[in-house]
């Protein structure tokens, strides 16, 4: 019965979402992610993101900050403060390593801080980290 | 399967636009603690600006007029990102790189430093490293085995302008500071000329004012893992090596890599990605 159970269980595919302005990252990003078996979605600021995540949410959303029309700071507090997407895990992928922009990303419950340049194979790592620290906590 | 460029290349690289000054990627350099900045005249690749370009010509003359466009190395080695990585190895290893843009089709799309290959090989020895036996032939390398000797030093009191000399005549990026007895005090990298010539630069500066005091060092009978692992996890490119607390040598990312490939079959035993750079 048990392994009836478990075949029958649906298996669903984790969800990406690449918000970066810088057009060779989304797309270099996106195809490795993809490679992972994972389903991904890139835009490319803030106002996307927000748009993007409320149509279909997804499972960790990688973040940059500097953006334009919305940055990735001002996204990441409009994440927070939305009910449905407050709890959705949110991956800073940046080029700024300041600490008043890390520190303002802890402040709203950031997963993960990846500054540029990074390897995709060690950001996939990091990714695969905070699903199971979120997949755990769901479970608990 | 064979590894490729684009599982290893770093993403979201620092470039510099081709109208930039050469202060603009001193600055840059610095501030991100890298060692070459891609050229750009919009989204196409059109040079390459290094540390050691900029030394060069800081040390030359006092001022920089104009953009990096003037000074920076047109000719630009690159690779595709589906390129197997056994090449990029190959490269590497014959024409002393330190790094290479990963380009796809005609957009630059990441780059793979030293430091990456380095890295990607310490994942290999992480998870197939040997353990150390006293009479086998193919016991854990260490330190001696690898490093250079007979090196170029300097010291406290050697007028700056005269290290920086040294170093763009010998073409190294960076000079151990010794007393008399060869006792180890500090290391005068490229970057802390760079430093210091972006600031105020002087003809009275000494190689005290400047070095960096604080340097990690190995004994020469210290396992190579752990310098493999050091290098590859920092951002310097080198460590000295002492033996009973005298410098006698210096490990180099350049030296590993090399000796890495030489005793590929000890140290990858059965790795098809090892094998194929010997072929290539």
């Amino acid at each position: 019965m048990l392994g009836l159970f478990k075949a029958a269980k649906a298996v669903r595919q984790v969800k990406i979402l690449i918000v970066d302005d810088d057009t060779s990252v989304r797309e270099t990003l996106r195809d490795r992610l993809v490679r992972q078996g994972w389903d991904v979605a890139a835009v490319c600021d803030g106002h996307q993101a927000l748009a993007a995540a409320a149509e279909n949410k997804p499972d960790v959303v990688l973040l940059d900050i500097h953006m334009p029309q919305m940055d990735g700071l001002t996204a990441l507090e409009c994440f927070r403060r939305d009910p449905d997407l407050s709890d959705v895990p949110v991956m800073m992928v940046t080029g700024s390593s300041q600490v008043s922009d890390i520190s303002r990303a802890a402040s709203c419950n950031v997963a993960d801080y990846v500054t540029k340049p990074f390897n995709a194979t060690d950001l996939v790592t990091r990714v695969e980290q905070v699903l199971r620290r979120t997949q755990r906590s769901t479970t608990l | 399967m064979m590894e490729k460029a684009r599982d290893l290349m770093q993403i979201g690289v620092k470039t510099i636009a081709k109208d930039g000054s050469v202060y603009d990627a001193i600055g840059i350099l610095g501030k991100h603690r890298i060692s070459g900045l891609p050229v750009m005249d919009g989204p196409t690749l059109v040079g390459i600006i290094t540390e050691k370009d900029i030394l060069q010509l800081v040390f030359r003359q006092e001022h920089l007029p104009g953009a990096v466009e003037k000074y920076m190395t047109r000719e630009v080695v690159t690779f595709d990102e589906n390129d197997d990585i056994a090449q990029i190895w190959t490269c590497f290893v014959r024409q002393s790189y330190r790094r290479v843009p990963i380009m796809r089709e005609d957009r630059l799309v990441g780059i793979i430093s030293r430091t990456d290959l380095i890295r990607a090989r310490m994942r290999d020895f992480g998870t197939g490293r040997p353990s150390r036996t006293s009479n086998s032939a193919e016991q854990t390398p260490l330190v001696r085995d690898v490093m250079t000797a007979g090196l170029l030093t300097t010291t406290l009191g050697a007028p700056l302008l005269e290290a920086a000399e040294t170093m763009v005549a010998h073409g190294v990026t960076g000079l151990p500071v010794v007393d008399d007895c060869m006792r180890l005090l500090g290391i005068l990298s490229e970057k802390d000329v760079l430093r210091l010539l972006d600031s105020s630069p002087s003809r009275s500066w000494h190689v005290r004012d400047v070095m960096t005091p604080d340097v990690v060092t190995f004994n020469v009978d210290d396992d190579l893992f752990d310098v493999c692992r050091c290098l590859a996890e920092n951002s310097f490119r080198r460590v000295p090596v002492l033996d009973r607390g005298r410098l006698v040598g210096i490990v180099s990312r350049a030296d590993l890599i090399l000796y890495i490939l030489k005793h590929r079959t000890v140290l990858f035993r059965g790795r098809a990605l090892v094998e194929s750079c010997v072929t290539a």
